[in-house]
């Protein structure tokens, strides 16, 4: 006769195959394998045509999952939401308008953020072009700071833009931003703070780059 | 009751009774067809033995290895199978000298974000880094300070803190030494570090 299995060994292995039941999800949460399962369905939904409707048009996908998930972290009405992630959808595609698809995702948003900050589509694509492996980044989340800070568009963009055309380095724009935050945070206008330390930065021309007119400035933005 | 059975039951019984007279070669031609019939193949054979019940002999010290074996199993891959970023990159923290680092561009992958907030309950960091999901940050011993070290990959990052305060409110803040981002009907700004070489 074939012995049986105890009753008490059928107790632990139905205990142990539901343990390890439990514990793949709890390694599957951790990897977050689906952010958006955050959002309640009809949000989700929708988010998600607005994401399939990026990747058909070419512009990185992740910044609108992001802006969708800080919404949902901020507990903002989910019709701002996707308000919000509508809005940067149109922004990306005007930032392909201007700069090109050439862009990584970091540079992607920088330009999305210098535009909602107000800084006009002709101004944005005056930094398309050959960058002689200038900081792009930089220069587009410092103007973007600085007009947030109160320094008009126009004066920000013509700034920066100068800079850029100068062939200024990380090193340039980042010490201009830093200058400026301190005048303006010891009580200063911002616009004459900047234009004040502009003045001061030693621009070396790369190689390559043109150093325009002086009667160079991008065009009069609508702020 | 009568004990004289009805004609035609009677007639059944006597049908029933009668021997039957079965053809002495039925049996014969029955067989051959059987022997016709092709044997069952091996695929089916081997599937009947591995969907056939049995029974496993099993003591519960056995048992209770083998609950174990699953278990660790079941733990192992899920340990190895989360992302862990740039920490499993890197393989050790670095501690940012700078103090107030996310203005600067750093070549480090570990960021350390620092706030003052005496008043706070406690502290913490959220951004594109972790999904917009909270990190705490850790009071330091002065007690104003908080602060937390995380890797980041290169490249703009956007982030913010919320402070809980004693008295229950919840708040978030934008870094007062960062690079601010645009605010875009979510409510309050947020704050830009850049990192790394990426950043150019």
């Amino acid at each position: 006769m074939t012995p049986v299995i105890s009753r008490g060994s059928r107790v632990v292995v139905c205990a142990a195959a539901m343990l390890l039941g439990a514990l793949q999800p709890l390694a599957l949460i951790a990897q977050d394998p689906d952010p958006l399962s955050r959002l309640d369905p009809q949000t989700r939904y929708t988010i998600e045509l607005i994401i399939d409707s990026a990747r058909v048009a070419g512009v990185p996908t992740r910044l609108l999952m992001l802006k969708a998930l800080e919404g949902q972290a901020k507990h903002v009405d989910n019709r701002h939401t996707i308000a919000a992630v509508r809005s940067l959808f149109h922004t990306l595609l005007d930032v392909r308008v201007a700069l090109g698809s050439a862009l990584n995702e970091s540079e992607w948003g920088a330009a999305a953020s210098a535009l909602q900050a107000g800084v006009p589509l002709e101004g944005l694509a005056k930094f398309r072009g050959d960058r002689n492996g200038r900081p792009l980044l930089r220069a587009l989340v410092t103007l973007t700071d600085l007009i947030q800070r109160g320094v008009p568009v126009s004066e920000a963009s013509s700034a920066i833009l100068q800079l850029w055309s100068r062939g200024a380095g990380e090193s340039d724009i980042y010490g201009l931003w830093k200058s400026v935050d301190q005048d303006i945070h010891s009580g200063q206008n911002p616009g004459t703070a900047l234009a004040t330390r502009l003045r001061e930065v030693p621009v070396q021309v790369a190689p390559g780059s043109k150093i325009p007119p002086a009667s160079q400035e991008p065009d009069n933005p609508s702020s | 009751m009568t004990d004289q059975l009805d004609p035609y039951v009677d007639w059944i019984a006597r049908e029933a009774r009668r021997p039957v007279a079965v053809d002495p070669m039925a049996v014969e031609r029955v067989m051959a067809r059987v022997r016709l019939e092709a044997p069952p193949t091996v695929r089916f054979a081997r599937w009947r033995w591995l969907v056939e019940p049995r029974s496993l002999p099993l003591s519960p010290v056995v048992g209770a290895a083998l609950a174990a074996g699953l278990i660790g199993i079941g733990v192992f891959l899920g340990h190895s199978t989360i992302d862990r970023g740039s920490l499993t990159r890197t393989g050790q923290f670095k501690t940012v000298v700078e103090p107030r680092p996310p203005l600067a561009s750093v070549h480090d992958t570990v960021i350390k974000f620092v706030l003052v907030a005496p008043q706070a309950s406690t502290v913490s960091v959220v951004g594109d880094f972790n999904n917009w999901q909270a990190t705490p940050m850790t009071r330091t011993p002065t007690g104003s300070t908080w602060s937390v070290a995380i890797p980041l990959r290169p490249g703009r990052h956007v982030y913010a803190f919320v402070v809980n305060g004693a008295n229950g409110t919840t708040q978030w803040v934008a870094d007062p030494t960062a690079p601010l981002a645009p605010e875009d009907g979510l409510g309050a700004p947020n704050s830009v570090v850049l990192v790394g070489g990426s950043a150019s």
